[in-house]
């Protein structure tokens, strides 16, 4: 009887001579793409070392866009990727120097098209370059591209909306982006801060909703926003948002205030620090640590022993932010409390500065 | 006799075919994965990731055990990382050498007494330092127990949403965090991410940030080096694709603090802990009884580099605890095989691990076996055993060429021509005697997990400093 039949021994001597001549394939394959990426590599490298002087001389206004012109036009793929690399470095107010130099590489009508292609990598690709193309004309096309269904796109979309400059798109970005998830709105909300201090009535009336339009998530971004802007005419229309029954939107109208800066919100802002949600008597601690003076430091003290250890730990640190007053509390809270946790923290947030009676205490 | 040699030689042989037809699918998913993952990152993404306010913090956790020698480096390297927002808690798990007082030199160490929110059961906690030159910065000193149970110690001391756990010998590429934390950042509903392991041996340092990138110097080094491309490059790339990957090197994890305190924790008494928390988040994260949108990503471009064993002696005990850990792991979580409460992760994922990993050295060594038998009795001329053998070989290197090739176009790691031909002369060596071995090794972890109830850890890595940047 035969273990190994002949013709098994047959099929695999000849799978075997055919993986053998795969291999040497393979490996071919592996050396002709290494030498291409090294070719390519030169080739860039060459180029970028002929371009990027003249494209620095232009945009320091000692040379002519045609002088720069010329040599982009003879290579558009090296090119682009080197203007957008060169456009991340400037300045915001500088970048649109650099926008002849783009419209000469003449993309813009490949790119809109691309914003239809099957494959969403491609609406991608395109949607950013369109934001550095810098070319108003792609402005619809972009923002019908906030409707894509893959979430990457439509944040590229926006993205190149707010590089042009394009503010009556930040209610439809904010209405294309009302997601769950506090990621999505953080994302969101850095973005339309690139839109500058211009957009800050548009985000005010968001902010009061008076139609209902917008979702709490939305009003949520539009809070987020106009804290990072240090929006100081938003401080009121905030105010009236530490009532609402919604906990996240008290919580970003507190963490917006907090950033603002005004203590006359402080009668309203002091009472969230009992507020039933951890999350908003946390970041209520931190604004009123930011905002307070001496007169506050009772209403912190009394927050070192919540429940929550992040709330005791945001009080005892706002308490050591406030100086000689809020060191001189927390001295007092581990020398007397009888609440242990508010002891601890307390012990723990001197120790952390080095204020040395902590430690003479311990020892 | 002969019908069991018969039915033998077809088992082998079946396994075979599926072994390796499973590996080309995860070459292919692999090669997809990659390609889709690279053309899916934005121009600036990584720039405007390191320079926004908004990206979560990351807590990275740097367990340590004796590792006096390399520890000032590791800890460097993370300290200088490209991130917003980052802490690091090293954890010397009751070190006999120096490995605190060198911290404490190098860093300005001072003790304090009280520091995180609560603490949790762990080896007693002798202390806490921190150093006023750098305020992220803080390291703990603890009994020993293993490195799982100095991560759990850690886990209560950090203050950021995410743990990013790295072992002591690691050195992290300048923006590897920042690719880790990019899946989070699309991905609320991100659990967990892995990153790329490679061999540290030939890296040049320069005050903790990497300068040259070379290979290994030595055939076993390449070799490993070699491993890792087809481990890291496709294997678990494709295996992500399947929702299987169950093994997170412990060189470069990256989790939601809330889904490693659900999960429970390391467990301190794992042989390779990485390997049996890794199946435990799955069970966690794919438990569609319990789960809601959850997922693990993989990250191909987030490497970072740990020191390989260049002795054989060293080489032969981590891949003997590797094994045991294997063994140890599948059989702790034993109810996720060929469980559909776990979806792909128990139908095909914890089945391929025991099947594929696990149990190939004892399939393997069974095929010698049956090799000798055949041709000692007869039943098979040498031509024919070779033939067979000649098979397997290059099988094996056609895949490992396919992976080699994934590496290059997707130009994820770049090496000198020189380097390059040294790789590949690796390739070619693998299966005339590296391969062999470590089956034999993995067979007498496999005897002594089952047989002898082995549980330690196994020689302790002799670690070399980092080669300074030559003058």
């Amino acid at each position: 009887m035969e273990i190994l039949a002949p013709n098994l021994i047959d099929t695999a001597l000849r799978v075997a001579i055919i993986a053998a001549l795969m291999s040497a394939a393979v490996l071919v394959v592996c050396i002709a793409v290494r030498w291409n990426f090294d070719r390519q590599f030169k080739r860039n490298a060459h180029f970028r070392r002929e371009a990027e002087p003249l494209i620095a001389a232009y945009v320091a206004g000692r040379a002519e866009a045609g002088e720069v012109t010329g040599i982009l036009r003879r290579a558009p793929a090296e090119a682009l990727p080197l203007l957008m690399e060169i456009s991340d470095r400037l300045e915001p107010d500088e970048r649109p120097r650099l926008h002849p130099l783009f419209a000469a590489l003449e993309l813009t009508n490949k790119e809109t098209a691309r914003l239809k292609h099957w494959r969403w990598e491609m609406r991608l690709r395109a949607a950013e370059r369109l934001g550095y193309l810098g070319d108003p004309a792609s402005a619809p096309a972009l923002r019908a591209a906030l409707q894509d269904e893959v979430l990457a796109v439509r944040f590229a979309a926006a993205r190149a909306l707010v590089a042009l400059g394009d503010e009556e798109a930040l209610e439809p970005i904010l209405l294309s982006f009302d997601l769950p998830g506090d990621m999505n709105q953080r994302r969101v909300a850095e973005l339309l801060y690139a839109f500058g201090p211009g957009t800050t009535d548009r985000l005010l009336a968001i902010v009061q909703n008076p139609q209902g339009t917008f979702s709490d998530s939305a009003i949520c971004t539009a809070t987020r926003v106009l804290g990072m802007l240090r929006a100081q005419k938003a401080v009121a229309p905030l105010a009236d948002l530490l009532t609402s029954p919604e906990f996240r939107v008290r919580l970003h109208a507190t963490r917006a205030l907090g950033l603002l800066g005004d203590r006359s919100v402080l009668p309203q802002l002091s009472p969230l620090t009992e507020d039933p949600s951890w999350e908003v008597r946390n970041v209520a601690v931190q604004a009123v640590g930011k905002l307070g003076a001496p007169a506050d430091v009772p209403r912190l003290q009394k927050a070192l022993g919540d429940q929550a250890w992040w709330v005791r730990f945001s009080a005892g640190s706002a308490l050591y932010g406030l100086g000689d007053a809020g060191i001189d509390a927390l001295r007092d809270t581990m020398n007397t409390s009888t609440d242990r946790y508010a002891r601890d923290i307390s012990r723990q947030i001197l120790e952390e500065h080095r204020v040395s009676e902590a430690r003479e205490r311990k020892l | 006799m002969t019908p069991l040699l018969q039915a033998l030689v077809w088992f082998v042989l079946v396994y075979y075919f599926f072994l390796h037809a499973v590996y080309l699918l995860l070459v292919l998913l692999g090669a997809v994965q990659i390609r889709r993952y690279g053309s899916a990152i934005s121009f600036d993404e990584f720039e405007r990731i390191a320079t926004s306010d908004l990206s979560m913090p990351v807590s990275l956790i740097v367990p340590a055990h004796n590792e006096a020698a390399i520890i000032v480096n590791t800890v460097k390297n993370v300290l200088k990382l490209n991130y917003p927002s980052h802490e690091v808690i090293v954890v010397d798990d009751g070190s006999t050498d120096d490995t605190i007082p060198v911290l404490t030199k190098a860093f300005n160490l001072h003790r304090v007494d009280k520091y995180g929110s609560k603490h949790i059961a762990t080896e007693p906690i002798l202390g806490i330092y921190k150093s006023p030159d750098h305020p992220n910065l803080v390291v703990v000193a603890k009994d020993n127990g293993r490195r799982a149970d100095a991560i759990n110690a850690a886990v209560p001391l950090t203050r950021y949403p995410l743990l990013c756990v790295i072992d002591a010998d690691c050195v992290l590429e300048s923006d590897g965090l920042l690719h880790m934390a990019r899946p989070f950042l699309l991905d609320s509903g991100l659990a967990a991410a892995a990153g790329v392991v490679r061999p540290s041996n030939g890296l040049v340092m320069e005050d903790g940030v990497i300068v040259e990138r070379g290979l290994p110097k030595t055939i076993l080094g390449l070799n490993q080096e070699i491993e890792y491309v087809r481990s890291f490059q496709w294997a678990r790339t494709g295996l992500n694709k399947l929702q299987c990957m169950l093994c997170i090197s412990g060189a470069l994890l990256l989790i939601k603090k809330s889904v490693f305190e659900a999960t429970g924790g390391s467990w301190p008494h794992a042989i390779t802990d990485d390997m049996e928390f890794t199946i435990r988040i799955n069970k966690h994260v794919y438990d569609r009884l319990k789960r809601g949108p959850q997922r693990i990503a993989f990250a191909p471009d987030a490497v970072c580099y740990t020191e390989v064993p260049e002795k054989f002696r060293l080489y032969a005990s981590q891949r003997n605890r590797w094994q045991r850990g294997t063994l140890q792991s599948i059989f702790r979580n034993w109810n996720m095989l060929f469980n559909a409460r776990y979806g792909p992760t128990g139908l095909f994922g914890m089945p391929f691990f025991l099947i594929f990993e696990a149990l190939a050295p004892l399939v393997e060594i069974l095929a010698y076996v049956l090799a000798v038998i055949l041709w000692w009795t007869g039943l098979a001329t040498l031509t024919e055993i070779l033939i067979m053998f000649f098979l397997a070989y290059s099988v094996g290197l056609f895949l490992t060429l396919l992976a080699v090739l994934i590496t290059e176009s997707s130009r994820l790691r770049a090496v000198s021509w020189k380097d390059f031909w040294k790789l590949i002369a690796s390739v070619f060596l693998d299966n005339l005697g590296f391969h062999q071995f470590r089956v034999l090794i993995s067979l007498v972890g496999t005897f002594e997990y089952l047989v002898l109830r082995r549980g330690d850890l196994g020689a302790p890595m002799e670690r070399i400093t980092p080669d300074p940047k030559p003058a």
